[in-house]
């Protein structure tokens, strides 16, 4: 197997694992979203740390996808291989602050059930600030999605110019980057529902797995990497 | 064009598993906290 393929074959399945980590939210957020988080998060501390260090699995999940693509995407353009490189870092390490907050309200909810005599309404606006922060910097928040959209948006130019990748899946690419940063901005700044913003995830996030498998099984378009070696042997 | 959506409809298949599968754990563990508020 040529490395070519090999690293096809690899990005494919980090987006697959990628994709699958941010489910493992769905583990803590029953502690997480409840109006009794306080009250919820330390007793259930080890499934909470569970669903977290799950989800943490993206991390270096992602940060690894531009690394392997790298060497392919360099010959095209280079500028936007090394941005893609620098957005998905950026993604990666926003997670890492996010995972970070998360992990410090179990810390809160450990001094509120132990909190002897102390004000409740000080923890309770603790966390309020806390959870906030989240509303920024999640996997759902709006500067996650900018950032995830841009690199989105950078990827896929890069695959529908160089046809490393059929153009109906990379256009497809670009259109869901367009669509989850609309639905974002939407519900951020509009009265537009959360469901519409939802919904408008959902062409990238099939995309991402239609890509993937494609990669797993088929790989890149290996006539377009041999004629692109050889114009830049000829350069 | 048959290939193609072949890979549409697994593509899109993992994906409705993985909300589905989120979904189960998420509504089980649910009702553990509600029982726990009680």
């Amino acid at each position: 197997m040529n490395s070519n393929k090999k690293a096809a074959r690899i990005v494919g399945i980090l987006f697959i694992i990628a994709t699958a980590s941010i489910f493992a939210e769905s583990i803590y957020e029953p502690f997480l979203n409840s109006p009794d988080y306080l009250d919820l998060i330390y007793p259930n501390k080890t499934t909470v740390m569970i669903g977290l260090l799950l989800e943490s699995i993206m991390i270096p999940a992602m940060f690894l996808i531009p690394i392997f693509l790298f060497p392919i995407l360099k010959t095209y353009n280079k500028a936007l291989a090394f941005g893609y490189l620098g957005i998905r870092s950026f993604e990666s390490a926003l997670i890492g602050v996010a995972q970070i907050i998360k992990i410090s309200l179990i810390s809160l909810s450990r001094d509120y059930l132990n909190r002897g005599g102390a004000d409740v309404s000080d923890f309770q606006n603790t966390g309020s600030s806390i959870q906030s922060k989240l509303f920024w910097v999640n996997t759902d928040g709006i500067i996650y999605v900018v950032i995830f959209a841009i690199g989105a948006f950078i990827f896929n130019f890069v695959l529908f110019k160089s046809k490393l990748i059929p153009r109906w899946l990379s256009i497809w690419g670009l259109f869901g980057a367009i669509a989850i940063l609309t639905g974002s901005m939407l519900y951020a700044f509009t009265d537009t529902s959360e469901v519409i913003a939802m919904l408008l995830i959902i062409p990238i996030a099939v995309q991402e797995m239609v890509f993937a498998i494609w990669l797993i099984v088929k790989g890149f378009n290996s006539s377009a990497i041999n004629s692109q070696t050889t114009r830049t042997d000829i350069n | 064009m048959n290939i193609e959506i072949a890979y549409i409809v697994v593509g899109t298949m993992i994906f409705v598993g993985f909300i589905v599968g989120g979904g189960i754990i998420y509504s089980g563990l649910e009702k553990i906290a509600n029982a726990i508020k009680k």
